[in-house]
């Protein structure tokens, strides 16, 4: 966990010092919440449905977004050789792994929460009673989310045709988080509460753990050579 | 540290990119690579630090031995400045006073708060030989450490090579360079490789051959 502790503070360093992960993802989201709230806000009128329509379009913009960081976070890593130096300098990959899971959960944490704030008031949206749930759910979904991301980035990080690769091989994989987590915050937002989910969130949880488990146990057997 | 290399062939994409013969190295010894562009020096010294593996034939290490790469741009970050690198190899579980001794040799401290992106070529060169020196490996390897330096940085490194030497009499150094003359304070056994696979040499010799 040391290793993995430095490896996270020096891509926080970089990010505090460049902002190059942050602003980029930061102004899509908005923009696109802000394309989805005029779409929305033009053709539906009706409250429920808007309520309805908030959870897919929140995920979405989730899954969009995101998807676009991990390369960009590993390529100052693939620049200075990273994983070789771990084999090299005998540093566990795992560590490096965990060190990209944590930064990469921060960091679309906090843009996904600034997110869903922003789209809740176009929408005129209210997050007041549910927003402790919607916390738990992001955290849960984010986990899971970056463990797979980061452990498919590793994967094809050398190869060639990466920037094509990775959308190709992460997106259909996350069908299951994608349907489990809208089926969750639609619940959170007309039952209330995280405890009323049931098989759907066992579903998540499971997903992330076993996403994380997978990343933990094999990157550094699939970034050998 | 004794390192025995027994005949290795590395493809890239089904190119035959290195074709080295059999070599041993005992505790101490120091190996220099020389060839032309593309004969597989950085391939042999990615091989023999770890970060590849031979398609055919083997590098054998004694268990439990560290090593050490110097190539141009390994482990640097353009924006963290040269003191940020230190605490971050510190971070990364290298020895804080052998570190901070080849710092001190490369004279980085004038650095410290210039991020890598503004510092010259030269002076990128003594930071990653810096690392390479200060992780204090039983296997050093270094990929033309000298492409960039100045006078003064050649004579600071061939005084860290001295240095080395001192504390670690066991280790093993190989380099990859075209200057034969400059490493021969290590009487290094020299090992030639070929661009032309085919004609690989089959022999290698001391220094002097």
């Amino acid at each position: 966990m040391r290793h993995s502790f430095a490896l996270f503070k020096k891509d926080l360093q970089l990010e505090l010092r460049s902002g190059a992960q942050l602003f980029p993802l930061l102004t899509v989201s908005v923009l696109l919440v802000v394309f989805f709230a005029l779409g929305i806000g033009a053709l539906v009128h009706d409250q429920e449905l808007r309520r309805e329509l908030y959870h897919p379009i929140l995920w979405s913009i989730f899954i969009l977004t995101g998807s676009m960081s991990f390369l960009r976070v590993f390529e100052s890593d693939r620049e200075a050789k990273m994983l070789s130096g771990c084999f090299v300098f005998g540093i566990s990959p795992t560590s490096f792994y965990l060190s990209k899971v944590i930064f990469i959960t921060v960091l679309l944490f906090g843009n996904t929460l600034f997110s869903a704030v922003l789209l809740a008031a176009l929408l005129d949206v209210s997050l007041l009673e549910y927003w402790q749930s919607l916390i738990l759910l992001l955290g849960l979904v984010t986990v899971g989310y970056s463990a797979l991301g980061s452990f498919l980035t590793g994967l094809i990080l050398e190869h060639q045709h990466r920037q094509i690769l990775f959308p190709l091989i992460f997106l259909p994989l996350l069908f299951p988080l994608f349907f489990a987590v809208i089926e969750i915050s639609l619940v959170i937002f007309t039952a209330g509460g995280l405890l009323s989910v049931g098989g759907w969130l066992s579903l998540l949880i499971g997903l992330a753990t076993v996403y994380l488990l997978l990343g933990v146990l094999l990157f550094e057997v699939v970034t050998k050579n | 540290m004794k390192l025995v290399v027994t005949e290795i062939k590395k493809y890239f994409n089904d190119q035959l990119v290195l074709h080295c013969p059999s070599f041993e190295l005992d505790p101490g010894g120091a190996l220099l690579i020389t060839g032309d562009n593309g004969s597989g020096k950085t391939t042999l010294l990615r091989l023999l630090a770890g970060a590849l593996s031979a398609d055919q034939g083997s590098v054998f290490i004694e268990e439990g031995k560290s090593r050490a790469l110097y190539e141009p741009g390994f482990f640097q970050f353009s924006d963290l400045t040269v003191s940020e690198h230190l605490a971050f190899y510190r971070g990364l579980s290298w020895n804080s006073s052998v570190l901070e001794e080849y710092s001190h040799l490369f004279d980085l401290q004038r650095f410290y708060s210039h991020k890598v992106s503004g510092l010259s070529k030269g002076w990128k060169v003594r930071l990653g030989l810096t690392a390479a020196f200060g992780r204090d490996a039983d296997l050093l390897l270094l990929d033309e450490p000298l492409d960039g330096l100045d006078d003064e940085g050649r004579q600071m490194l061939s005084e860290c090579l001295v240095r080395y030497r001192q504390r670690n009499s066991s280790g093993c150094v190989c380099i990859a360079s075209h200057e034969r003359e400059f490493f021969s304070l290590l009487s290094p056994t020299h090992l030639p490789l070929c661009a032309r696979k085919s004609e690989q040499v089959a022999s290698y010799g001391t220094g002097s051959s």
